[in-house]
């Protein structure tokens, strides 16, 4: 049966075209990522081409490895050595050849020198204060903590997560991973409304082709076939989502390579309270994506159950995702802005921010509220969608 | 006693589409003829659960159909009038599809689609997508899909509708090859369609059965009889607004009436035998009319 329903489905020649488009979207989006990169030869002109992410991650490989007191002092000194003998006017072979390869971990240090007055310069960490990073770096999360934690439960909260990543740091050019995760947060997006579309045709079908008295007049059409029908909706989603994103996901390890993804995300992102790895923060963009897309299915087949056309349930995913965050946010209501479903396609974004939300003792942070929230969401829609729709009785 | 309606009535809004009406049928042929608007859809749709009645009671088999629930639906087959299906399908995945909402285990409904697409004339079809066929095509698959499941009870709304001549002769072989051990009850505007088949027929009007029996028991109904008359034709006019005029064609200069009359209408007129048409006609007047010259 549910091979069939799903037949149905992707019989239908638009089906297919979405299913195209969604192939060509991956295409494109990856081209988009690969060309995002901000990437200067060694002559000091911007390469463009494709390569430029691997040009890029091999640079910046000179420094692969564990970011020890050493490795971090010797990048804060060349870059005090560039400094001092050229100022502010660094010549591009110089850039090319010290700060672009070192840039993520320059970058990294300049946490430990904010608002220091007495660092070589306001944001350029003195090789001595890069040596003592760790240090310095707990000391800032713990008043970090502090700062942030609203409660005590919080601020305990906060201190057990910036506990958890371990020192001293790996590294190697992630730029791949960081590239990709910015897009497949777009493409999930896209994808999402498209399972929406499609998922609302499973329950609006019949009626649409008046075929719901052969439907309902048939042994299994209230009960069965039925709850089939949801099943080919999650299915579909789970298939299409997974399917797409391991298609984007293959041509973007092609294109611009798997290296760096075991290093942590800390090393971008400082205070961020998921002790993760960037090729971590991808899967978990993937599964926010894909609780997104369950999301989707699930709404547009409640409507469309219930409402007997798909007309309005398309709609929805594109107001959930697309025009109710413009309303939350005109409202103000912070709470419920961090908890919009469109968030799931913003996990980039949420993973450097420390929004905790607590019920009693318990503290969670946005992702796992996020997921649990709509996941739930989904699965209640479940039996609703049934409700809808086995009990119908032409008026 | 198989299917029993009993009082059951079906109004939308104050329109009573399917009036207090009590019927019981058996295995065989009924064919449940009335003029558009009888309520014919209407009353099919309630036999198939598509619809609840607003009073009375439908048993199979002295269980009511609604508490019977899915078990009712196993036993029966339907063509709606408006057969809606799945362009995009192929016929053998339509009727699969189709199978499997209807409990028929893959292995079983594979050789079922086979004979029932021969049944239908349908075996070279099967691979074609659904939106290809002809009308004519379509309404064979109507009827496959109603069928596949063996049913006891066969509802068939219109299913002559837009068959070409030679198409409905077909039809009408395929009912009496369906015809055994099960009831079919068939829905038509059209006397020719049940004429030959249908062992009872209901006629159906304004939600209510005028009169039921057997073809001849119909036609015994009427007290009138058939009368073949030759006039100049001139005449023909006004013998028409006198006599029910069942039909009429020209002979050269003579029209040719045949009319319904309890006593011989004109002089010379000749008696003819009372067909099931002839009833239609009586007991519908007017209102048939515009089918009577089809
Ligand atoms: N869903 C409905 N809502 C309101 N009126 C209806 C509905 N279905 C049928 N009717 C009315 O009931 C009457 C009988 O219709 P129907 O059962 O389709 O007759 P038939 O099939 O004999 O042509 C018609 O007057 C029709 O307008
Ligand atoms: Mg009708």
């Amino acid at each position: 049966m549910l091979n069939y329903e799903l037949k149905k489905l992707f019989a239908k020649r638009i089906n297919v075209i979405f299913l195209v488009l969604l192939l060509a979207a991956a295409v494109i989006f990856n081209l988009l990522a690969a060309k995002s990169v901000l990437y200067f030869d060694s002559h000091g002109a911007e390469d463009q081409s494709l390569k430029a992410v691997r040009m890029l991650t091999e640079e910046k490989n000179k420094w692969k490895g564990p970011l020890t007191q050493e490795t971090l002092a010797k990048a804060a000194s060349e870059q005090q050595r560039l400094y001092k003998r050229y100022g502010d006017q660094i010549p591009d072979e110089a850039y090319v050849k010290v700060l672009q390869p070192a840039s993520d971990i320059l970058e990294m240090l300049k946490y430990i020198g904010q608002g220091d007055a007495d660092s070589f310069s306001s944001q350029k960490v003195s090789p001595e204060k890069a040596a003592d990073f760790y240090k310095l770096r707990r000391e800032k999360l713990s008043g970090a903590a502090r700062e942030y934690g609203k409660t005590p439960a919080q601020q305990a909260f906060l201190k057990e997560q910036y506990g958890k990543t371990v020192t001293p740091f790996y590294y190697e050019g992630a730029d791949s991973w960081k590239i990709r995760t910015d897009y497949a947060e777009r493409y999930g997006m896209v994808i999402a409304l498209l399972i929406g579309i499609l998922a609302s045709g499973i329950f609006a079908g019949e009626f649409r082709l008046q075929a719901d008295s052969v439907f309902f007049s048939s042994r299994y059409g209230r009960t069965k076939a039925a709850r089939t029908k949801i099943w080919a909706g999650i299915v579909m989603a789970a298939v299409l989502y997974w399917g797409l994103m391991l298609v984007y996901s293959l041509m973007g390890f092609i294109i611009m390579g798997t290296g760096g993804s075991s290093v942590p995300i800390q090393v971008e992102w400082s205070e961020s309270v998921y002790a993760i790895t960037f090729g971590q923060e991808y899967m978990l963009t993937l599964l926010c994506g894909f609780t997104a897309s369950l999301l989707s299915a699930a709404l547009t087949m409640l409507i469309s159950a219930g409402r007997h056309a798909s007309g309005i349930a398309i709609c929805v995913p594109f107001f959930l995702f697309c025009v109710a965050p413009f309303i939350a946010r005109a409202l103000g209501a912070e709470l419920f802005e961090n908890l919009m479903p469109q968030r799931l396609f913003y996990v980039e974004n949420i993973i450097r921010t420390p929004v905790l939300f607590q019920a009693g003792d318990m503290v969670f942070r946005q992702i796992p509220a996020l997921l649990i929230l709509y996941l739930a969401v989904s699965l209640l829609c479940l039996p609703l969608i049934y409700r809808a729709y086995h009990r119908y009785i032409m008026k | 006693m198989t299917l029993i309606l009993d009082k059951v009535t079906k109004t939308f809004g104050s329109y009573k589409a399917v009036d207090d009406m009590s019927i019981t049928m058996n295995n065989g042929v009924y064919g449940l003829l009335g003029v558009n608007g009888a309520g014919k859809t209407t009353l099919m749709r309630l036999l198939s659960t598509i619809m609840k009645p607003t009073g009375g009671s439908i048993t199979y088999k002295g269980r009511d159909i609604f508490k019977m629930g899915a078990e009712y639906r196993g036993l029966i087959g339907y063509l709606p009038q408006e057969f809606g299906y799945y362009p995009d399908l192929k016929v053998r995945d339509y009727l699969m599809y189709i199978a499997s909402i209807k409990g028929l285990p893959a292995p079983i409904a594979k050789r079922r689609i086979s004979t029932t697409l021969r049944l239908v004339g349908m075996e070279r079809e099967a691979s074609r997508k659904m939106k290809t066929l002809s009308g004519g095509m379509k309404r064979r698959i109507g009827i496959a899909q109603a069928v596949l499941n063996d049913p006891e009870f066969l509802i068939l709304d219109e299913p002559t509708a837009g068959l070409d001549p030679k198409e409905t002769i077909r039809f009408r072989n395929l009912i009496g090859r369906l015809a055994e051990n099960r009831i079919v009850l068939l829905s038509t505007h059209i006397v020719a369609d049940i004429e030959a088949v249908a062992s009872q027929v209901f006629l159906m009007n304004k939600g209510k059965i005028l009169v039921q029996g057997s073809a001849a028991e119909l036609c015994g109904s009427v007290k009138k009889s058939a009368w073949i008359c030759r006039l100049p034709e001139h005449e023909a006019g006004r013998a028409a607004q006198r006599f029910q005029v069942i039909s009429m064609h020209k002979e050269g200069s003579e029209a040719v009436l045949r009319v319904l009359s309890e006593e011989i209408p004109v002089p010379g007129a000749i008696q003819a035998n009372t067909t099931l048409e002839d009833v239609f006609l009586y007991y519908f007047g007017e209102e048939a009319g515009e089918y009577a010259e089809l």
